[in-house]
């Protein structure tokens, strides 16, 4: 599992509320980036937060790409 | 920066307390403010006008924070999603658009009137009879379908529309008063019934529709299955969502493209050679960008829970009132700007990192929730498209416009509201010529 922030980010800090394992605020850029500990295996729980932090995010700023073995 | 009394939220003067307010006006600083956690925004007993709006929107997702805020916008986005938004463009903004132009050039009741035509109307009753259909699908509303209906409410529309507005009016409690008036109605015309029909459904009771079909996918529908959440602001909290709604989708929305449309024909009547950029989406999202961003003059107010240091160096005690002067940020943005010589620019090029509609959808948490439904995914427009066609509101409808050839009425000129201090029409004649 892939997950990129683009530079639409706001910071509207929801993908960090809804997936906090997956994303964190860098208060010094002041957007969200990514943790990558766990993406490469991701548990069922975690794939849909992200999959739900993608959906909420109002800039459309999260790109999840699931990838195919 | 600097720190000034505060003369004004909203270039008004009136309730304002005479507590020191810092006032940010470069981007950098504005956008930490509205990221930054540590700002949440003022309460309505501080003052600078706050306690009108909050009879109107209290309990509303525009009134709340942290937490709170939070919990909201997960359940409104789901009214946002992608598939959705392009449910709302193509199944219901393009035959608005189409069915409207389409309705001026046949003339009142169906008769008169050729294609290619040139017909006088208010580009900004026209806007809003379009976003009408957008906003009853997007909230339930009924009875909008006949040009009675529509009429009738727009009526009230604009009598709830300036009491949301109240901190910008010289009126604010008569203004108030009549949105309240204005409300009953239209929920009575248009909301309680669908309501209680939906409520029986949802209990099992009835059947949603005729068909038995499920109950549809929007806000009348998510504020009933989640009435609890609501109910911690009181009972009437559930109306003021869904006025919200109603005030952004529609007035928001018409007050907008009716200002890119005044500065795109000022523009364009530098040169004739203009016009060809006309025939390109990007262009018109350039143009609205830079439009929206200068017409957004107020202030926004926040509070400093922390104390905090913004990009400046200035240093923010906890408990002061941050005013963010939108109209500073944006002559900011314009001077560092490809072209900081002039306020209306559609070819303006920012440098990275700086929006070019500005802050007019907000930064951080708040965030306008209908961006991508009002400017569409750049994406489509960078030729990237993967299929799905999201142009935004914005694009399609000035593209529409701008191919029944809109131009404004010499002896008729467009009018603001008086004794508004915010930039909003009262009227905007133009003649259009539609295809």
């Amino acid at each position: 599992m892939e997950v990129r922030i683009s530079e639409a980010c706001a910071a509207t800090g929801y993908c960090t509320r809804i997936a906090p394992e997956v994303f964190v605020l860098d208060e010094a850029a002041m957007r969200a980036v990514v943790r990558t500990n766990g993406l490469a295996t991701p548990t069922a729980s975690l794939r849909e937060a992200v999959v739900e932090a993608e959906a909420v995010c109002p800039l459309g700023a999260i790109e999840v790409s699931t990838g195919h073995h | 920066m600097r720190r000034d009394p505060m003369p004004g939220a909203g270039s008004t003067t009136r309730d304002v307390q005479a507590a020191e307010v810092i006032v940010v006006d470069t981007y950098e600083d504005a956008r930490h403010v509205l990221r930054h956690p540590s700002y949440v925004q003022i309460l309505p007993t501080s003052g600078h006008g706050a306690e009108h709006t909050a009879a109107l929107a209290h309990g509303s997702v525009l009134h709340l924070d942290g937490d709170d805020h939070f919990e909201r916008r997960r359940l409104l986005s789901t009214l946002f999603r992608r598939d959705l938004l392009l449910a709302y463009e193509q199944q219901t903004l393009l035959p608005a658009l189409a069915r409207i132009l389409g309705e001026l050039v046949a003339g009142p009741g169906g008769a008169g009137g050729t294609k290619g035509d040139v017909v006088t109307v208010d580009l900004l009753t026209l806007c809003r009879e379009v976003f009408v259909d957008l906003f009853s699908r997007l909230v339930g509303f009924e009875g909008l379908e006949d040009r009675a209906g529509r009429s009738a409410f727009l009526e009230d529309f604009a009598i709830y529309e300036r009491g949301f507005r109240a901190k910008f009016v010289e009126d604010p409690e008569e203004a108030v008063a009549a949105a309240l008036d204005a409300r009953d109605r239209i929920l009575g015309r248009h909301f309680v019934a669908a309501w209680e029909r939906r409520a029986r459904a949802l209990e099992g009771a009835v059947p949603a529709d005729a068909e038995g079909a499920a109950l549809p996918k929007d806000l009348m529908t998510l504020l009933l299955q989640h009435r609890e959440h609501y109910r911690r602001w009181g009972d009437d909290a559930q109306w003021r969502e869904a006025m919200l709604f109603m005030v952004a989708s529609i007035g928001s929305t018409s007050n907008a493209i009716c200002h890119a449309v005044g500065d795109l024909l000022t523009w364009l009547a530098a040169g004739p050679e203009r016009r060809a950029n006309l025939a390109d989406p990007g262009f018109l999202e350039a143009a609205f960008r830079d439009s929206v961003r200068l017409h957004q003059t107020n202030r926004l107010l926040r509070t400093a829970v922390a104390e905090d240091a913004l990009p400046s160096g200035q240093h923010v005690p906890a408990g002061v009132v941050v005013a963010v002067d939108r109209e500073a940020v944006n002559l900011d943005i314009e001077a560092r700007s490809s072209r900081p010589e002039v306020r209306f620019a559609p070819d303006r090029s920012c440098p990275q990192g700086v929006r070019g509609q500005g802050l007019s959808f907000g930064e951080g948490p708040h965030t306008c929730i209908g961006r991508t439904m009002v400017l569409g995914e750049q994406v489509v427009r960078a030729g990237g498209s993967d299929g799905g066609e999201l142009e935004g509101l914005a694009v399609t409808t000035l593209r529409y416009l701008f191919d029944a050839q809109v131009s404004l009425v010499p002896e008729d000129p467009p009018a603001l509201v008086e004794g508004m201090a915010r930039e909003t029409w009262e009227r905007f004649p133009v003649r259009l010529r539609p295809a």
